[in-house]
């Protein structure tokens, strides 16, 4: 159990150590004064990373007790979908317009969350919508996405 | 005097209070609206007013919309503004324990009083206020935002290592676009990034999208055909039991007296920072968020839940707003984006910010101002009647509530730029927000990272371009400067002199 | 399974309702209706936020071409990447004379100028058909400021000795008289450049900036109330706003540059709602309603039609590439 926490966090470390030294890199194209910042910011980034990997690399070798849960990856299964649900939702809004997503990615999501009332999910559909189109639409002037349908 | 009530109270100006105050609570508990956004879309309906009616609704939303903000930063840990991030950490964590409708209380008396003790200031002693605000510049706001970030090691004490990793984190991605040079950095060719990251899409992504995902995680599947799930009742939301409801808003006396001294600090930072053209309402939040967990006897409970916080961070960004019209409309130079809005809504007015304004126009200025002082205590007013059904909201099943938080996000995140990037850096850092909350990072240092590190790029290049001889030279030649560098020190320093004096505690009585 | 359909079948009946209502529906965007038939309402694009100069400008000049053209005209705000956001958007956008845009100069040119600007556009690619706004720039300094009175002073002044120069952005108008400023004296000024003009004058008012380059509209106020001495405008002749300021030509300094903000359109504009949209702009920007509006605001109507505009953009176009390089 104890030697989950600290893999992961070691493995966290390393992906720090990625994205700052990827970070860094990338500051090589910039002009002087617009590069100092990355650089600190990527160097401090790069040691912080370096420190979380080696502390816990450490612990790792060392067998050290610790009170933390690790992450237990079937957590994941449901939020997974639930992403996949926000992700379609905001793809579909270019595509079929904003309306037509918005309405079906309240009826998936809240069928998928255990609303079984259908009067629940039309009244909750209807009244957020309306509230949206009031205030945004005809009071903010926001030209929500039209798409090809609405 | 007479002639000021005159114009204050007619028709049109009590009208345009009202409206303007609820208006704004609107905006500002609704996130992705931002006060800023909800004020400069009412400049057009202004132009048919009259210039102290139409400056009273556009001030009226100002206030409201920042306190508003805390409504849905303490139920739905999305802050409605990005005044109100920092009372997203402890307000959730409170409406998680119940107190929701309390904290809520809170927030209202430091919000009412955080805005009513900086319109005071603005009637009062704005002249003197501002030769302060005139010391300043930019060596001293760059000094300042490193000040801001010292933070952020204070607020992560669980885990400190992880936490400064989310704040270089949140410096790094800060440095997206262009700051001061126009040359686009970490672009990647997208016209959209070059312009850099938008603030409030990500703070929507960082506080909103980890909480519905990991809401998710307790999702009750369905087991076969027939069987009723209840799972309205199953999924219940974060309130069980009705103490939410039930429980007080106000806070008792014994709770009041201990937040008194932490609203009237964050009041006098809020206004200060007000006062500074550089640093906004996000900045005054933090600033006393900051103050209050640094004196508190209490800090245990911070990031816990703890009232002291969210009184600090709400008496902080109403202040600012007072603060920041000092001196937008004596010197025209505006010390928040909400002060420039009301600077640009006078000018379409006709008029111009000086000493005319406090002179020829002194009935009409000092209407707006008085009508901006009662904006601060009507909402404290709206808030109370509409607290309890709000926290009635947040204790809906979690089935209603997340695809309506969904439905807001991804709204509020397009809304400001009516662009569709936006929503999907919204995405982007809500995925990267629940790993880094699974994995426990904590979130709130990247925010306050985001905020302050394009603040402090920008301030320390353009105090490289106005030092003449040597930067270094300029900046110890400058006395507040001086003050600034020993307040970074002692923050720094600080954490690890208490450590030491603890360690000595124990060993004496070892 | 008869729960999923029946959610599944009140979802499709629900959809089928809304697509129905389509046509009916609102949201601002502008719709292209089929070949043909002229738009039923014209949006006006603001490449910047809402609540700026862009932003208050644009609301005041299309209600008015509203007025004249007889159609809705919606202005919707699209900030970013200087303006490029929204004027590639307008690029992307049919040519029916649905959309128009609001483009501020030199910050457009800048912008196509620049080689790292990897939009694609440049002038060639838009229809200039108004210039609605010109603000001269100017110089300024601190009231209290002792080694310098006016143009001459100042510019002897900085020729010996380092002076900082603050403006409201390194590709700005300011930034582009600086540079011009540069070009003409033969020597640089310490450019500080600052998000906004109110940020470079909070510098001066404090004594931390030398001196300021700005406009003539956000210096008439504060130099009448006595918060800031105006030392030079860049103009050919004096202003009208500030008949006591010396002009750099005056003095031997033949620097003329402005902000200027005007209505474009993609190029390929349909020529029948070319000939109305420019009908309505020129009536809506001789309407004596929509010029008291705009003396109330500050903004000095200076209106160039069509190819006098395009006339003019060209000249501000090869001035900008005359100095580009000297800019930051």
């Amino acid at each position: 159990m104890n030697k989950k926490v600290y893999r992961q966090s070691l493995a966290a470390g390393i992906v720090v150590l990625a994205i700052s030294a990827t970070a860094f890199i990338l500051t090589f194209e910039m002009p002087g004064l617009e590069a100092i910042f990355p650089r600190i910011a990527s160097s401090i980034l790069f040691l912080l990373g370096s420190a979380l990997a080696v502390t816990n690399g450490l612990y790792l070798l060392r067998d050290a007790p610790t009170n933390e849960a690790p992450v237990v990856f079937s957590q994941f299964y449901n939020p997974a979908l639930t992403l996949i649900i926000i992700i379609a939702y905001a793809l579909g809004i270019k595509m079929l317009g904003f309306y037509v997503s918005t309405v079906m990615m309240m009826f998936v999501f809240m069928y998928f969350m255990g609303i079984d009332s259908i009067k629940t999910i039309l009244f909750t559909t209807g009244v957020v919508t309306l509230l949206v189109y009031f205030v945004f639409s005809m009071q903010l002037r926001v030209p929500l996405p039209k798409g090809f349908l609405l | 005097m007479l002639s000021i009530l005159q114009q204050l109270f007619t028709l049109e100006c009590l009208l345009a209070l009202v409206l303007g105050t609820a208006g704004g609570l609107v905006v500002g508990a609704l996130p992705g609206l931002t006060a800023t956004m909800g004020m400069s879309l009412l400049i057009p309906f202004s132009y048919k007013m009259g210039p102290a009616p139409a400056m009273i609704m556009i001030g009226a939303v100002y206030v409201s919309a920042v306190y508003g903000g805390s409504f849905s930063a303490i139920l739905i840990h999305t802050p409605g503004t990005p005044a109100s991030a920092a009372t997203a950490i402890d307000g959730y964590e409170l409406t998680k324990q119940g107190k929701g409708l309390k904290a809520i209380g809170v927030s209202t008396i430091a919000s009412v009083m955080g805005g009513t003790i900086s319109a005071v200031a603005l009637l009062f002693v704005a002249p003197q206020l501002v030769k302060v605000s005139l010391l300043f510049s930019t060596p001293e706001y760059f000094l300042i935002a490193i000040f801001g970030l010292t933070i952020v090691g204070s607020l992560s004490s669980d885990n400190m290592l992880k936490g400064l990793i989310s704040g270089a984190f949140g410096l790094l991605l800060g440095m997206v676009g262009m700051n001061v040079v126009p040359y686009a950095r970490y672009s990647f060719g997208n016209l959209n990034l070059a312009g850099g990251i938008d603030l409030v899409p990500a703070m929507i992504g960082l506080f909103s999208i980890p909480q519905i995902l990991s809401q998710a995680e307790k999702r009750v599947r369905r087991k076969k055909e027939g069987e009723s799930l209840s799972a309205d009742r199953e999924l219940r939301g974060l309130i069980d039991n009705t103490r939410g409801l039930k429980g007080s808003f106000f806070p008792s006396f014994e709770e009041f007296k201990t937040l008194l001294p932490t609203i009237l600090r964050a009041s006098g930072l809020g206004i200060f920072i007000g006062i500074l053209p550089g640093a906004g309402g996000d900045i005054g939040s933090w600033v006393g968020y900051n103050d209050a967990k640094s004196r508190s006897k209490n800090k245990e409970l911070f990031g816990k839940g703890s009232l002291e916080g969210v009184a600090g961070s709400e008496a902080g960004n109403n202040a600012v707003c007072g603060g920041a019209l000092i001196p937008a409309f004596t010197l025209g130079i505006p010390g928040s984006a909400g002060a420039a809005v009301m600077l640009g809504a006078l000018m379409v007015q006709g008029f111009s910010p000086g000493r005319e304004l406090f002179t020829k126009y002194a009935d009409m200025t000092y209407a707006i101002l008085i009508g901006f002082l009662v904006a601060n205590i009507l909402m404290g007013l709206f808030g109370y009647l509409v607290a309890r059904h709000t926290v009635r909201l947040a204790s809906l099943p979690q089935g209603i509530l997340l695809p309506v938080i969904t439905l807001l996000s991804v709204v509020g995140s397009f809304a400001i730029r009516n662009n569709i990037f936006d929503v999907y850096v919204m995405l982007f850092f809500g995925i990267v927000g629940y790993f880094m909350k699974k994995f426990s990072f904590p979130a709130a240092p990247t925010v306050l990272a985001l905020i302050l590190g394009p603040m402090a790029e920008r301030n320390l290049i353009n105090s490289i371009q106005m030092a003449k001889v040597n930067v270094a030279l300029y900046y110890l030649s400058r006395p507040l400067c001086w003050v600034f560098l020993i307040l970074i020190i002692g923050s720094l320093v600080s954490p690890v002199i208490s450590k030491k004096r603890k360690a000595k505690k124990a060993q004496k009585y070892a | 399974m008869k729960r999923t359909i029946s959610v599944l079948a009140v979802a499709a009946l629900v959809l089928a309702l809304f697509a129905g209502c389509g046509k009916t529906e609102g949201g601002k965007a502008a719709s292209s209706s089929s070949a043909g038939a002229s738009p039923k309402e014209v949006t006006f694009l603001c490449p910047s936020a809402a609540g700026g100069a862009m932003d208050a400008n644009s609301r005041l000049i299309a209600p008015y071409i509203q007025k004249h053209l007889g159609k809705p005209v919606n202005v919707v705000n699209m900030g970013g990447s200087a303006g490029w956001v929204g004027w590639k958007h307008l690029h992307d956008a049919p040519r029916d004379g649905s959309m128009l845009s609001y483009a501020n100069f030199p910050n457009m040119i800048n912008g196509y100028l620049d080689p790292k600007n990897t939009v694609g556009l440049d002038k060639s690619n838009f229809e200039f058909l108004a210039l609605y706004t010109s603000d001269i720039n100017v110089v300024a300094a601190n009231a209290k400021e002792k080694r310098y009175s006016n143009a001459k002073e100042f510019f002897d002044y900085a020729r010996k000795n380092l002076v900082t120069v603050a403006d409201a952005g390194a590709r700005t108008d300011d930034a582009v008289a600086v540079a011009l400023l540069e070009k003409a004296l033969g020597f640089k000024f310490k450019r500080v450049h600052f998000q906004n003009s109110a940020e470079g004058l909070a510098a001066l008012y404090g004594g931390h900036v030398d001196a300021w380059v700005g406009n003539v509209s956000e210096v008439l106020a504060p130099s009448k109330n006595g918060e800031m001495k105006v030392l030079a405008v860049l103009d050919k002749k004096r202003s009208e706003y500030l008949p006591n300021v010396q002009t750099a030509h005056e003095v031997g300094v033949e620097v003329v540059n402005s902000s200027s903000r005007g209505i474009i359109a993609a190029k390929g504009l349909d020529p029948t709602e070319k000939e109305k949209i420019m009908q309505a702009i020129k009536k809506a920007m001789e309407d004596p309603e929509q010029l008291a509006a705009a003396e109330k605001q500050g903004v000095g109507v200076t209106p160039l039609y069509g190819a006098d505009f395009e006339a003019w953009v060209n000249e501000q176009d090869k001035n900008i590439r005359g100095i580009f390089d000297l800019l930051d």
